[in-house]
Parts: structure tokens; sequence; C-alpha cells
């Protein structure tokens, strides 16, 4: 069975912040919760685009760097 | 990264996500116990506004 986190009043501030480190590091799934289901679901909307935004850049920074390496070794 | 209401406040809603969890993990592995309000003293909006920012 996947491992599970909490993390309680987490739609913003000090919970938010948790909330990303622990989906960086936690193996398994992270809960954000909080007592609006609109400003909870507001906020994981939020942090999954910010995580879709770093995935993206380290995609480009990736993929330019072999490009490089390419040039290099050819 | 998944979302639950909870309401630390309201029984039915922490029996709501103990069930939840139960039935879907079989028990809760990490709680960050954060919940909470800090009325700053020299905020100019009322109470009220603070709480349900």
């Amino acid at each position: 069975m996947a491992r599970v986190a909490v993390v309680t009043g987490s739609n913003k501030g000090i919970g938010l912040a948790i909330v990303k480190g622990l989906s960086k590091t936690f193996e398994g799934d992270v809960f954000l919760t909080s007592r609006s289901v609109e400003r909870g679901l507001k906020a994981v909307d939020k942090l999954k685009q910010v995580v879709k935004k770093r995935s993206f850049i380290f995609l480009i920074k990736h993929f330019s760097l072999f490009l490089c390496f390419r040039k290099e070794f050819k | 990264m998944k979302f639950h209401q909870l309401d630390i406040d309201k029984k039915e809603s922490i029996v709501n996500l103990r069930d939840f969890l139960k039935e879907n993990y079989g028990g809760l592995d990490v709680l960050i116990n954060n919940a909470g309000i800090a009325f700053k003293n020299d905020a100019t909006e009322p109470v009220g506004e603070q709480v349900n920012g």
C-alpha cells in the first residue's frame, strides 16, 4: 500500500511550503488539506503548475547540455 | 499531490478524512499538525477577515 502524508491547514503559508517540500522528497502521496475546498483546490493547482514549470526548465537545461556535448564529440 | 477537505474544528470532517485514509492507505504515515490561527495584533483587517483569508 502507498505511503501517505497529511499536512493540516496547508492551503497557504508554512503549511503550503511544507507540502511543497514533502512532495519533492516524500515517497508516497502528500495531502494538502484545508477547511475550504475552493481555497484548497486552488492551492493544489498552483503548486502543480510550479512543479510543471520546474520540470520543464530542467528538461530544457539538460537537452541543451546534451546538444552541446554532441557537438563536441562529433 | 492531492487534496482533501479537513476542518480540525469539526469532528465530522476529521472522521471523514480518517475513514478515507483507512480505506485507501490502511493508515497514516506522516502527519504535519500545522493548522491553526495566529492573530496579528497590529493588522488593520478585522479578526473575521484574518480567519477566513
